[in-house]
């Protein structure tokens, strides 16, 4: 029925008053953005895989049982590398977004690039904060450790981290393996180095911590910064 | 791709995307809604309610459906609730408005496309038109009319049958 198609559309094709397309944009009203990022945290929540529950789950409870099957320098040393290890399986999606294959895809999605990246700093960060400050009371309950002895603990997560994440941003490394063999190598060398530290002055557990921290913090920002530039629209 | 952009930039708030998509759609969706109602003045100002309503809601749009089908439907809603608010059917429209349609210049085969559209059902003339005239796929008219593929699909093959019989009668 192709003479049908031809038919309508020789013979029912309306030209459009002049000028009328102008006036229809000058009365356009401003587009509302609504505010997404409480929605893409939720949505990042929805899409943490099970493997990365079970692995908190699982770490959980090796913690609870090391820290009264052990010494308190063999178990600081164990649960501090299984804390880092947890600090791995949530990192691992911040490294897979920072590769070409993934941004790729959420570049031309209907979210801007950096609001994804930001929105899963929110949601793995708070997550790690949060099993961490659930590890540090249940192990204070378990072992008789003092306060600097459990910041001690979260160095192995904090220095591997920072340097991970150093290293994806001024190496500017795509590739996963790599990112994940310098966090296993860093996790594993502070976890070994902070067992001859048990006990130590407060003041420098507190400068590494916090200097650890601000560095995630910093590259962090960078990461948002770098992800913007990625994208292919402004804002 | 380049008009998935372009969405996107107008839902993130630029003007510019926004005025080419309006400048892109602006010709179908008037003839569409011309269809409708067959007076230039107000398929001009249901147009422009279109694309007010379009720019309220881009931000709910979700590329899984097609852009096409999402401006289509709120066009078939705006005629809807002009004819509810104006209190009159579409049919009864047909009537009171041909005085007004003798304004624009109808050709003799014009009349007679017109006379063969009128012999159709509503739901399938609009389906007709939709597929042949505005160039929609089955699941797009679906989306628009918000019903089921195979009613489409039937509406146009009906509608069909009936163009052909008219033509068939008229020769």
């Amino acid at each position: 029925m192709k003479e049908l198609k031809t038919l309508l559309q020789e013979n029912l094709e309306e030209t459009v008053p002049i000028g009328a397309v102008e006036r229809c944009i000058n009365v356009l009203p401003t587009v509302k953005r609504p505010k997404k990022l409480f929605s893409l945290v939720q949505l990042q929540i929805c899409s943490i895989p099970w493997y990365s529950h079970g692995t908190m789950l699982f770490s959980f409870g090796l913690i609870l049982i090391l820290s009264k099957a052990l010494d308190i320098h063999s178990a600081m040393c164990l649960n501090s590398i299984l804390l880092a290890g947890v600090g791995l399986v949530l990192l691992w999606h911040m490294i897979v977004v920072q590769s070409n294959k993934m941004s790729e895809i959420e570049r031309c999605c209907y979210y801007s690039f950096s609001e994804i990246v930001c929105s899963r700093c929110v949601c793995f960060g708070g997550l790690l904060i949060l099993f961490c400050g659930v590890v540090m009371l249940s192990t204070s309950v378990c072992m008789d450790i003092s306060f600097e002895n459990m910041i001690l603990m979260l160095l192995p997560l904090t220095i591997s981290c920072a340097v991970t994440l150093g290293v994806l941003l001024h190496l500017r490394v795509e590739q996963e393996l790599f990112a994940i063999t310098i966090y296993v190598l860093t996790a594993i060398f502070t976890s070994i180095n902070i067992a001859s530290l048990i006990n130590p002055i407060m003041w420098i557990v507190m400068v590494i911590s916090i200097s650890s921290v601000i560095v995630i913090f910093l590259e962090i920002r960078m990461i948002l910064k770098r992800s913007r530039k990625y994208e292919a629209y402004s804002m | 791709m380049k008009q998935l952009l372009l969405i996107a930039k107008a839902i993130h708030g630029d003007r510019t995307a926004l005025e080419t998509l309006v400048k892109q759609y602006y010709h179908c969706i008037y003839n569409y809604i011309i269809q409708r109602v067959k007076v230039k003045e107000i398929a001009e100002d249901l147009t422009q309610d279109v694309f007010v309503k379009l720019t309220i809601n881009i931000t709910s749009y979700r590329p899984i459906a097609s852009f096409s089908a999402f401006l289509y439907r709120i066009a078939h809603n705006t005629v809807i609730d002009y004819y509810r608010t104006s209190k009159i059917t579409e049919e009864l429209s047909e009537d009171i408005t041909v005085d007004k349609r003798d304004e624009l210049t109808y050709s003799d085969e014009k009349m007679m496309v017109q006379a063969m559209l009128d012999s159709l059902k509503p739901e399938q003339r609009e389906c007709i038109l939709l597929y042949y005239f505005h160039n929609l796929t089955y699941v797009e008219i679906a989306q628009v009319l918000d019903i089921p593929i195979p009613t489409a699909k039937s509406r146009v093959r009906r509608g069909l049958e009936v163009c052909r019989k008219w033509m068939e009668g008229k020769e």
